[in-house]
């Protein structure tokens, strides 16, 4: 008993995760991926192909780490690259909209990490969160809320076949539980708090205790931004204090947040508070200096902190706005009809209200709060529906036709306004109202070219349902059309089909010749969809044994799998750690040393630490070309300024994050220096100008001491040449 | 009128393949990617990880072509590469079996472009004349007869099929035959290959007959037949040999595209091929050269071939009927598959049910212990058990293959005792499977329902489909074509395409299809060589760590190249072409040193080598039979700098 109320504890506690949260981190997470993609898209040819500085043969054949993966191995010219980005960026996308969700998160773990493996010479904290975020995510089901996956599975579970069917809004939720339980979600909070644990346990230097940390950190113009270039004069020693010691109490107080064993609304403020510290921390962060995706990879967990209640409150708070539309379509086209059930899904807020022509008769009770003398039916009339779809704001009485009725139902999604702007665009509005017009001009073919119905042609046949077992059969629907009305001849031309719908089916023929006036019933609904059976599918059969069975043993690999990881992640960060204690410090098996290795399990947490950096540190080449000029290749290539020289490090120099790690690592990286020889031997083939010869070179590495509070100039600058062309004896 | 028969007669001849001759066909190019595979694990260290002589770093830094793909430049440590054959076999079996085919042909192009591509350094033409005939054949559906799909497909249009309709038969398959551009370019292909072949062989030994004496004297491909024809057969044979070699080559181009007589001499054409390549393998180590050739040989049966095997296939003999237990419903489910695996309808699925058809003295009570198969012509061969299930295995084409086995005295045994353990808990299986069970109807489950017919839609991008297959297949053939024009010097210069695009050279490059076909060309090779390695070390041993991996002989001194020397074809090559790259000689040194950790022992640390490629004249006929004009050229020396 005492075991099950603890595994009950545990599971409310760490395991149990709300299904929007996972869809809505998978959006967000596919936004990161896609950032993360476009910032190594802009040095793919410098750091990704084998003409830049780290050709894929350097890195096999003096590899950073024993176990490496990357599919960018096997891709070595820029063109080669470029392909290979494109198809990433491709499956990031189509994570993002939830498409075959489960293989795409597959497919874009893959692609991350083979896009952080190439250049493990070059990566950082921020890469192993964004990493690991994507490897804890590809255990959870984030497709089942928010996705092309879900609005699918909705249709073909539910197909309804008139307008009032579309209102039963809580019927067409087919994705399940909202409650996702799974040790990945444990995972995931145990991940970012060990990230937070570790970087503020490290922080014990001088810098930290008194409070410089910050001052000195806007001091490396190789990362910082320009905001920090225009604090760092007005920097005093309260405000350094007050931003370090703030950082530093965020970092220690995040980890509490997150593993805080309490549930139900306690839990629920915990998270909130956390969510609001990551963000408000890292957006300092991000602001003052550039690390790259860090910032962004550490805001990318927050979303899966989100818990039910943030949702129902969210929820609650949408529907405050007394935003709420009558959106009135033609019943009798079927390509019509798919797309308002399809909306209809889409409206998760519930704002619209749909119906057919064939409703026009039937009173409708006024949205509350709307004026008492608005007549949402004014003005609209079969006629005009069957030219444009009509929308009515309830509440102003305001109505809107054509591209200007799609923006208003778009707008009354959730984000509606970003999908709504393109439609009330000036040039884009005349477009979009002339695509609608060539739409509705054919959607009788359109609807027909689909198998759908089209004005008095009923769909084509659905065939007779295929289980042998003698199971109850589904009650057909009462609007119905007989079987014996259904054509089966979908290739023929309109006009055929016309008359062969006459004459086979007069009774269809009739329902059709008046619109009927009154039609509160659905017996009386025309005929305008897919399929002649109930609005919901046959209930769902039983699985057999053995497909339970195999579901069951699928979750078990999984969760093993996931605990497998969970073992390496703790492994690891006890190894690795130097503010563990020695005694649990062990000697890690081979297999946990390859799954840290391959998936970059990293657990090395210590971001400026123990101490931020008191120095600045850059890399230029005095290199002297055929006829005498002296050019830095480099930093033309890097920098913001093309030859900075080595007596001073400019302000901001605008590296990115690659380029400054590769600074700060290829001095001491003889095995690599060939590879930086042929680049910068090269540099006349990337200007194209023959005199750009380079005959010699020197490669320094420029130091200096940061000023101290009070002060702006960095002191002491001091360079040695770590790199010489030809070599010096 | 006579338009539309010319074009029936050409589409007959030249456009259409017998949808039972793609599923062979795949059967046996997938049998060859699968030998293909095997027979790189034994080199799977030296050549396909960083701890061999090719290592992945190294052919990146200097690739052999511009254009290289391969995902096992991905894998640097040996298990990594053992995963990545793994993967490879996986693409290879479904591929056989015909699951998922398209993509699984997809994928096996790609793992097998990717097997070669990886030591292309250390590949020949084997690995070419695959990659052609898979780029072909993907544009046909190899899986619509003889694979798991076909089956599948089948029980799926009949999915409501009753006891009485497996009774009554299962519908005959399909046999339309495929019509595309790619069949034609499939024939051209192999036309190619053995007309350039023939033409380039315009040397003095293919003029004088001695090309295969000369082929004989090279001892780094010659196998133990080889050896003994050229020791013991008189001169004469293999100037016949080398004739009929010629006329070979010089005849299939004719056979395989002659549009009259067709029937005939494509037959004649395989055979030809067969005796042709299975002579060379025999008698030389080409690697996979042989078998890929002759995977092209499937392709060219026709509807009347098979019908012509069919009608000597003795279908009375083996023709057995079946009773099974109906309301067993993993029994009927399995009668259902073997009845569409009966593709010389062999067998008669009856039920229990029906008791007219039960002979009289069979007792009805061992139909619910075991399955009861008899042989109509004589109803009193019966046989049950696990011998009934050989005997329905022996119905099926190769049965015997299948069947022997649980014939075998203790394997019978075995499977006997297997049979009555299923027979007992087939109920239990059958609603475990959610199959209907002995009085319990099946189990409902989560089916689909039957596709609707497809929309206007649909309907009309099938009907579109073949012809954007079409318009990739012209695609393909004028690349193809253009590789093929500039590829061979026998083709006159005003039909090269020498100004390609780029795009049309890496489209030929990545997937290694070059187009060039001069095997043995012009000459038979006149001299023989081979690279020895003398290592000195610590204690003074003389070693030859080189031939110790991949020769028969590796003993030294070696004054001369040694009889038979035993390489496989990728070490045969990687010996032709390693003493003139030296991109590549810093691999070799690096592996040559890490000896001792291949032995294990520590004495085998080596204190210094030598290189050597030594080369010989071929002895000439009539002449003394002792190599002539022996030369030693040291290419290697470590360390670099001691004399």
């Amino acid at each position: 008993m005492k075991l099950a109320r603890f595994r009950r504890w545990f599971v409310d506690c760490y395991m149990t995760a709300d299904a929007r949260s996972l869809g809505f981190g998978r959006i967000i997470l596919s936004l990161i991926l896609l950032f993360d993609l476009w910032h190594r898209a802009r040095v793919l040819t410098l750091f990704y192909s084998n003409a830049g500085l780290v050709p894929n043969h350097m890195m096999l054949w003096r590899p950073p780490t024993q176990w490496m993966f990357s599919f960018f191995f096997i891709l070595s010219s820029p063109d080669e690259v470029a392909v290979g980005m494109a198809i990433c960026g491709l499956i990031y996308l189509l994570l993002m909209i939830g498409w075959r969700t489960r293989l795409m998160q597959f497919l874009a773990l893959i692609c991350v990490l083979s896009l952080h493996g190439r250049v493990t010479l070059l990566e950082n904290g921020g890469d192993w969160m964004l990493g690991e975020l994507a490897l804890w995510t590809a255990f959870l089901p984030l497709g089942r809320r928010f996705s092309v996956d879900a609005v699918r599975a909705s249709l073909r579970a539910r197909r309804e076949t008139t307008a009032a069917e579309l209102a039963d809004r809580k019927a067409m939720d087919v994705s399940g539980s909202m409650a996702v339980i799974s040790l990945a979600v444990f995972a995931l909070a145990l991940q970012i708090a060990n990230s937070y644990i570790f970087n503020a346990a490290h922080k014990g230097g001088p810098t930290w205790r008194e409070g410089t940390a910050v001052h000195y950190v806007m001091h490396q113009d190789r990362m910082c931004t320009w905001l920090a270039v225009w604090m760092r004069p007005h920097m005093t020693l309260w405000l350094s204090r007050l931003l370090s010691w703030s950082a530093l109490a965020t970092e220690a107080i995040l980890p509490v947040m997150l593993l805080a064993p309490v549930r139900g609304s306690a839990k629920t403020s915990a998270r909130r508070i956390a969510i609001i510290c990551v963000i408000g921390l890292h957006t300092g962060f991000q602001l003052f200096i550039n690390l790259g995706v860090f910032s962004l990879s550490m805001i990318g967990y927050t979303p899966f902190l989100l818990t039910g209640a943030d949702w129902d409150a969210m929820g609650r708070f949408a529907q405050r706005r007394k935003r709420r539309l009558v959106a009135y379509f033609d019943a009798s086209c079927g390509v019509c009809f798919q797309i308002v059930r399809l909306w209809s899904r889409l409206d998760v807020l519930g704002r619209i209200t749909f119906r057919s022509s064939a409703d026009l008769a039937a009173p409708i009770a006024p949205a509350a709060g709307a004026a008492p003398d608005v007549e949402p039916k004014m003005g609209v009339t079969p006629e005009l529906l069957s030219r444009t779809i009509v929308v009515v704001d309830e509440v102003t009485g305001a109505k809107y036709t054509r591209a200007d009725a799609v923006a208003q139902i778009l707008r009354a999604f959730p984000v509606g306004w970003l999908w709504s702007l393109p439609l009330r665009l000036p040039g884009l509005h005349a477009l979009a109202n002339w695509g609608y017009d060539v739409f509705s001009r054919r959607r009788e073919r359109i609807s027909v070219g689909l198998g759908l119905a089209a004005c008095s042609l009923p769909a084509r046949p659905e065939p007779p349902a295929a289980s042998p077992s003698p199971g109850p059969e589904p009650a057909p629907a009462a609007d119905a059309p007989p079987a014996e009305a259904q054509i089966t001849a979908p290739s023929q031309p309109i006009a055929a089909m016309v008359a062969q719908a006459a004459a086979v089916a007069p009774a269809v023929a009739i329902e059709f010749a008046d619109p009927p006036v009154a039609a509160p019933e659905p017996a009386v609904a025309p005929v305008a969809v897919v399929a002649p059976v109930a609005a919901v599918a046959p209930a769902p059969l039983e699985p057999a044994p053995f497909r339970r069975q195999w579901r069951w043993l699928v979750t078990v690999l999984r969760e093993g799998a996931v605990l497998a990881f969970i073992i390496t992640l703790v492994s690891e960060t006890l190894f690795i750690n130097a503010a563990i204690p020695k005694f649990l410090k062990h000697e890690q098996p081979l297999w946990i040393k390859r799954l840290v290795a391959y998936p970059r399990l990293i657990q090395a947490w210590s971001m400026f630490a123990s101490d931020a950096p008191t120095g600045d540190q850059t890399m230029v080449v005095d290199a002297v070309t055929v006829d005498g000029r002296h050019v830095d290749p480099y930093s033309e290539a890097t920098s913001r300024y093309p030859n900075p020289g080595r007596d001073e490090i400019p302000d901001r120099l605008d590296n990115d994050s690659f380029v400054f790690n590769y600074s700060g690592r290829i001095p001491t990286s003889g095995a690599y220096h060939q590879a930086l020889t042929e680049w910068i031997l090269a540099y006349h083939e990337r200007t194209g100008r023959p005199n750009d010869r380079i005959i010699r070179f020197d490669a320094y590495e420029v130091d200096d001491d940061s000023p101290p509070i009070g002060q702006l100039k960095p002191r002491n600058i001091r360079s040695h040449i770590f790199l010489s062309y030809p070599p010096k004896r | 009128m006579k338009r539309s028969a010319f074009y029936k007669a050409f589409s007959e001849t030249y456009l259409e393949l017998d949808p039972r001759t793609l599923g062979f066909g795949r059967i046996f190019f997938a049998l060859v990617l699968i030998g293909d595979l095997l027979r790189r694990i034994p080199r799977l260290r030296e050549f396909y990880t960083n701890a061999g002589i090719l290592p992945n770093h190294t052919v990146l830094w200097r690739p052999p072509v511009a254009r290289l793909f391969s995902f096992f430049f991905m894998s640097s440590l040996p298990e990594e590469a053992v995963l990545w054959f793994l993967v490879c076999f996986i693409c290879f079996f479904f591929f056989l079996i015909g699951w998922r085919t398209r993509v699984f042909h997809v994928l096996s192009f790609i793992c097998t472009t990717s097997l070669h591509n990886r030591m292309l350094f250390a590949e020949n033409w084997g690995g070419v004349a695959i990659g052609a005939l898979m780029v072909w054949t993907m544009f046909m559906p190899t899986g619509r007869r003889f694979s798991v799909d076909a089956v599948l497909a089948s029980m799926r249009a009949r999915r409501h099929e009753t006891p009485e309709d497996l009774a009554a038969g299962i519908p005959p398959a399909d046999n339309t035959r495929f019509r595309s551009f790619a069949v034609l370019c499939l024939l051209l292909q192999i036309s190619i290959i053995y007309w350039f072949n023939y033409v380039h062989k315009s040397g003095q030994t293919w003029h004088d007959g001695t090309a295969v004496y000369y082929v004989l004297h090279q001892e780094r491909i010659i196998t133990w037949l080889g050896l003994q024809i050229r020791l013991h057969l008189p001169y004469w044979v293999t100037k016949l040999l080398t004739e009929g070699t010629l006329v070979v080559e010089a005849a299939v181009p004719l056979l395989v595209l002659t549009p009259v007589f067709w029937r005939v001499t494509r037959p004649l054409a395989i055979v030809l091929l067969v005796g042709l390549h299975g002579s060379i393998a025999a008698m030389v180590n080409l690697g996979i050269f042989s078998a890929a050739m002759i995977a092209y040989d499937p392709w060219l049966l026709d509807t009347v071939h098979w019908r012509l095997l069919e009608r000597l296939v003795p279908k009375k003999r083996r023709a057995r009927v079946v009773f099974y237990d109906v309301d067993c419903g993993v029994c009927f489910w399995l009668a259902r598959v073997f009845a569409r695996l009966d593709v010389h309808r062999r067998l008669k699925f009856v039920s229990n049910r029906d008791t007219a058809a039960l002979p009289a003295d069979l007792d009805r009570d061992v139909l619910d212990k075991t399955m009861v198969v008899i042989d109509p012509g004589m109803p009193s061969r019966r046989w049950g058990r696990a011998d009934a299930v050989a005997e329905v295995f022996a119905a099926l084409p190769f049965g015997r293959l299948w069947s022997w086995p649980l014939r075998l005295p203790g394997i019978n045994a075995i499977a006997n005792a297997l049979y009555d353990r299923f027979a007992r808990n087939r109920t239990r299986i059958s609603t475990w499977l959610g199959l209907a069970a002995c009085g319990v109807p099946n189990a409902p489950r989560l089916v689909e329902e039957a596709p609707p017919p497809p929309t206007p839609f649909r309907s009309w991008l099938r009907v579109r489909r073949p012809l954007v297959r079409e318009m990739a297949v012209a695609f393909v053939f004028v690349i193809l074509a253009a590789e093929v024009s500039v590829a061979n010097p026998s083709v006159p210069r005003a039909l090269r395409f020498e100004r390609r695009p780029d795009w049309m050279v890496a489209a030929v490059m990545y997937p290694h299809v070059f187009e060039s076909w001069s095997l043995f060309s012009p000459d038979a090779p006149l001299s023989d060589e081979t690279v020895v390695v003398d290592a000195v070390t610590r204690d003074g041993r003389h070693v030859d760590p080189y031939n110790e991996v991949g020769s028969r002989v590796w003993s030294l001194p070696v004054d001369s190249v040694p009889v038979r020397l035993g390489h496989d074809s990728f070490w045969c090559d990687y010996t032709l072409r390693i003493p003139d790259a030296p991109q590549y000689h810093q691999a070799l040194i690096e592996w040559i040193l890490r000896y001792p950790e291949r032995t294990g022992r520590d004495q085998d640390t080596l204190v210094r080598f030598d290189a050597y490629v030594i080369w010989q004249d071929s002895p000439k006929p009539g002449a003394p039979p002792e190599p002539t004009n022996i030369r030693k050229r040291r290419f290697l020396h470590w360390p670099e700098g001691t004399p």
